[in-house]
């Protein structure tokens, strides 16, 4: 009886304790992007002109394995982030596409590609780095969900150093894989 | 002097040697494929590394008896080339020629497959998350279409001319559909005026979709690329 309770007793507390575990877990990764953006070794996306006020204004998209993939989904079980920085009015943003994924026990993030956001006379625009039809069809999905969200508002102050790696496809760091293998150049 | 696979060599023996290697580094999927001795892969290197002499016609690109999707299951490091196949029909969904010859979006195929070769001999399993494209699946709907057999016919074509040490776009990797034929550089962070800029190798087009005009853009790699050698 008693091992019952203390077993009823875990459960309550994990019960309680998991959707907060899933919050930090959330927030950690929007930190760890937030300090990719601005403070990354290849600082080439510090949204600079959405800065002038000092506060960021960033919508997201989390996603994880879809159990229901539509044509425009990944059908894989990789962690991919999209992220609009958006200015004031929010009729213009920076789109980054994040992959999320481990260097030994490290968080690594990389931007895997860039895009630009416009919305004029309700009409959006979206343009893009690199990718074709697909690419754009599976961005445009994430784009209305982009804008629809709730804006998050953060000072460039605030954010702060999280320790996670970040490259990107313009500045790109596969040697942090172990187990990648430099291609020998061409003879 | 003997010829190997389009290369000449003073000495066949180093040449074939040479060329194997050059083919092992290229290709390491397909390096894993081969040394079962009579396998198609096997006998494909075997063919194009064979020394022959330079005054004899030039050897057919595939060993006798080869068929065409022989290359479909080859590697090229991770992904096939019927994968290979398989992004391209993906990401020219729904594009036709529109006003273009057939030979141009033909061609505008041909350039992504070798664009996405480079990617995979690049960063292998890394790829996806440094050179963005559609998944290497597609639907059944998708693979009935005459629209895949183009795509399947360029990357068995792209496969084979890189096999031969032929790649149109020397190493690029970044392919973009855009609404415009613009070649202006494509700055890497639009809202930063001082970020990098990278510029667009080759333009093919228009095409359309639907009732607008497509553009394929070849864009030149960073060079050197961060962390990889400096191209030549």
């Amino acid at each position: 009886m008693r091992a019952a309770k203390r077993w009823l007793l875990l459960c309550a507390v994990l019960f309680v304790n998991l959707p907060a575990a899933a919050q930090v877990s959330q927030q950690r990764l929007v930190d760890m992007m937030l300090d990719c953006a601005m403070h990354s070794d290849g600082g080439i996306w510090q949204p600079k002109t959405l800065l002038k006020d000092g506060l960021l204004r960033f919508t997201y998209l989390h996603e994880t394995r879809n159990l229901k993939p539509g044509p425009y989904d990944y059908k894989d079980e990789r962690r991919y982030l999209y992220v609009a920085f958006w200015n004031p009015s929010k009729a213009d943003a920076e789109f980054l596409d994040f992959s999320v994924d481990k260097s030994g026990t490290r968080d690594w993030l990389t931007i895997s590609n860039s895009g630009e956001i416009s919305v004029s006379r309700g009409k959006l625009n979206f343009e893009f780095f690199q990718g074709g039809e697909w690419m754009r069809e599976h961005y445009l999905i994430r784009v209305r969900k982009l804008r629809a969200a709730p804006v998050q508002v953060v000072a460039g102050r605030e954010i702060k150093q999280t320790g996670v790696l970040c490259d990107s496809f313009a500045n790109p760091h596969p040697e942090w894989d172990p187990n990648w293998q430099p291609p020998r150049p061409r003879k | 002097m003997p010829i190997v696979n389009g290369n000449y060599y003073m000495n066949g023996d180093y040449g074939q040697s040479l060329e194997q290697d050059r083919i092992a580094d290229a290709f390491p999927g397909l390096a894993d494929q081969t040394g079962s001795g009579n396998s198609l892969e096997d006998r494909l290197v075997d063919h194009l590394t064979t020394p022959r002499s330079a005054t004899e016609p030039p050897p057919p690109p595939a060993p006798p008896g080869m068929p065409p999707e022989a290359y479909d299951d080859m590697k090229i490091n991770k992904l096939t080339g019927r994968q290979v196949a398989n992004i391209i029909a993906n990401e020219d969904r729904d594009v036709t020629r529109g006003t273009s010859s057939p030979e141009e979006i033909y061609q505008s195929k041909v350039w992504k497959a070798h664009a996405i070769i480079n990617g995979d001999r690049t960063y292998g399993g890394l790829r996806l998350d440094r050179v963005h494209t559609a998944p290497s699946e597609v639907t059944p709907e998708l693979e009935n279409s005459p629209q895949y057999q183009q795509a399947l016919a360029a990357a068995r074509q792209a496969f084979q001319e890189q096999l031969g040490g032929k790649d149109p776009t020397d190493g690029r990797m970044w392919f973009n559909n855009r609404p415009t034929a613009s070649t202006a550089l494509r700055n890497l962070n639009p809202k930063d005026p001082n970020a990098r800029r990278v510029g667009v190798f080759k333009v093919f087009g228009p095409f359309q979709k639907g009732n607008q005009n497509v553009y394929t853009d070849i864009n030149e790699n960073q060079n050197p690329m961060p962390g990889l050698p400096r191209k030549r």
